[in-house]
């Protein structure tokens, strides 16, 4: 097994400008995933197109790569009657990132180059009462049987698009007690004429501090806006803590163009936003939904000139 | 009598259970018309409620709490009501469910609850519902309206796989069909051949009564 330097990714964060990859999800389907179908599932049965998509974001000049394995809960896996391809489908996922990396960088002492895999995981889909009638214990044991899965060299573990911090904390927890890995955690807030509030309503300031307190060693924002309203939103994450802060926004909202649906956001602004995130000393950037290859060459572009 | 109205609005409001069953036990009891309680009480509770969270002070908890404070009260009111003509005209049934391959639950339980506390018979199929389920729960229940989730561009094709599945087993033109989550919108519902879009849980309950007072 590779030997994984547990504290260089955290090395590299404290230099800050770190660029993670796009979105998934989008690619995927541009990849012709049919409507519901899990995407975990190709990691087994299309891993060429898995691993492509990976090394067309480490070509753009993305830094961290994230696993193909948001979904990949027991139970989630379980209801597409994958309950048996736990371990399978999440170690394929960083097997994936790691030989995507390794064909475009070449051999190297790491094996993936100065570049990092962060290990995805996403919210169980189980809700916490009042919401829903989860117990912690139901949804802890969802992120422990993902990770505790894990047996492929990741660099991080990337628990992303939470939007009840209960959960988060619950992830994080299980991410803390069965790896050694640094943890980044992202929430998604939505802006309200209030402010941003995470849908649970839960302030800005009041969601990192409980995660900073939970032992996360990145924390951040992803998804449900786009790069104009991060960037309001980036400040105030800046503001709220003194770990470094990740901010991955969605590429605007999507429109359906002959039925396939599509993002209207141009890459150039999207690039221009996350540059002027840097300025406010956010220490990474990437893309959520909707934002591809493309959007992250730009980024890089534009990073290159703010360094 | 609009001090008791004005005090169902109040218990859904602020999530007060006792109150609210307090309450719909004196209307069962006569002490006021049970439609007039649910129509200008308790349900103008739920819409102040919406109110509160489209201006970004009422979050999914609060909302949460007034919807189950709503349903209470509709079951203790519900025998009553059963007996007027009223009822059975207002007959309403949804068939509910985020489509298959997305587990993003809120926003379609939002939806499914306030449907419910607006007097419609929900079925709720709950998330990574198969597109076939929805077209055999339209057959079992009889149903006359459709609504889906889709929070994922990856999945929000699942609507659009429905609404052709309605149509080739001829059910179609017996339901309406209402679709939501982030990625849709008016074009994309227009695009499918579905009904009607609804931007969140409380516009989505208004264009549900539209749309079935329409057919």
């Amino acid at each position: 097994m590779t030997f994984i330097d547990r504290t260089r990714f955290l090395k590299r964060l404290d230099e800050g400008h770190v660029l993670f990859d796009g979105g998934m999800g989008s690619m995927m389907i541009a990849n012709g995933l049919p409507a519901g179908s899990p995407p975990e599932e190709w990691n087994r049965s299309r891993p060429e197109v898995v691993r492509r998509i990976h090394a067309e974001y480490v070509l753009a000049g993305a830094e961290v790569i994230t696993t193909n394995s948001f979904g990949a809960t027991p139970s989630r896996l379980a209801g597409y009657g994958l309950g048996d391809a736990v371990a399978e489908l999440n170690n394929l996922s960083v097997k994936l990132a790691r030989d995507a990396i390794a064909s475009v960088v070449g051999e190297s002492d790491t094996g993936i180059g100065d570049r990092f895999v962060a290990f995805s995981v996403g919210p169980t889909g189980k809700m916490l009462p009042p919401v829903g009638q989860a117990t912690e214990s139901d949804i802890g044991a969802e992120f422990s049987g993902q990770i505790g899965s894990l047996d492929e060299p990741a660099d991080l573990i990337m628990l992303e698009t939470f939007f009840d911090v209960r959960e988060a904390l619950l992830a994080l927890e299980a991410a803390k007690r069965l790896s050694s890995l640094p943890v980044g955690i992202s929430v998604t807030f939505n802006k309200t004429p209030r402010g941003f509030f995470t849908v649970m309503g839960d302030t800005v300031p009041d969601c990192m501090s409980r995660l900073v307190d939970g032992g996360a060693d990145l924390v951040g924002a992803n998804c449900s806006i786009a790069s104009k309203d991060m960037l309001e939103l980036a400040s105030l994450l800046r503001e709220s803590t003194s770990l470094p802060v990740l901010c991955q926004p969605n590429a605007g909202n999507p429109v359906v163009v002959d039925g396939v649906p599509s993002y209207a956001q141009r890459p150039e602004e999207f690039a221009s936003d996350v540059a002027a995130m840097y300025d406010l000393g956010i220490n990474a950037v990437g893309g959520c939904c909707g934002t591809t290859p493309e959007f992250i060459n730009h980024a890089s572009k534009s990073i290159n000139r703010v360094n | 009598m609009d001090d008791f109205l004005e005090n169902c609005r109040d218990a859904v409001l602020k999530g007060d259970r006792d109150r609210a069953l307090e309450l719909a036990g004196r209307v069962v009891a006569g002490e006021c018309d049970a439609l007039t309680a649910i129509e200008k009480g308790f349900s103008a509770g739920i819409r102040a409620a919406g109110d509160l969270w489209e201006k970004g002070e009422y979050f999914l908890p609060e909302l949460a709490f007034s919807a189950e404070v709503m349903k209470a009260a509709m079951e203790v009111i519900r025998p009553v009501l059963m007996e007027t003509e009223q009822e059975r005209k207002n007959s309403r049934t949804a068939v509910i469910g985020t489509v298959q391959g997305d587990i993003h639950d809120i926003g379609k339980s939002l939806v499914s609850t306030l449907l419910t506390a607006n007097g419609f018979n929900v079925i709720d199929l709950g998330a990574d519902v198969p597109h076939q389920r929805f077209i055999d729960e339209v057959k079992a229940h009889n149903a006359n309206l459709v609504c889906m989730s889709a929070l994922l561009t990856t999945t929000m094709t699942g609507q659009s796989l429905v609404v052709k599945r309605l149509a080739d087993e001829g059910l179609r033109s017996d339901v309406r069909v209402l679709v939501g989550g982030a990625p849709t919108s008016e074009n994309w519902a227009r695009q499918i051949g579905a009904d009607a879009y609804a931007s969140d849980a409380v516009h989505a309950v208004r264009v549900a009564k539209e749309l079935l007072k329409a057919s």
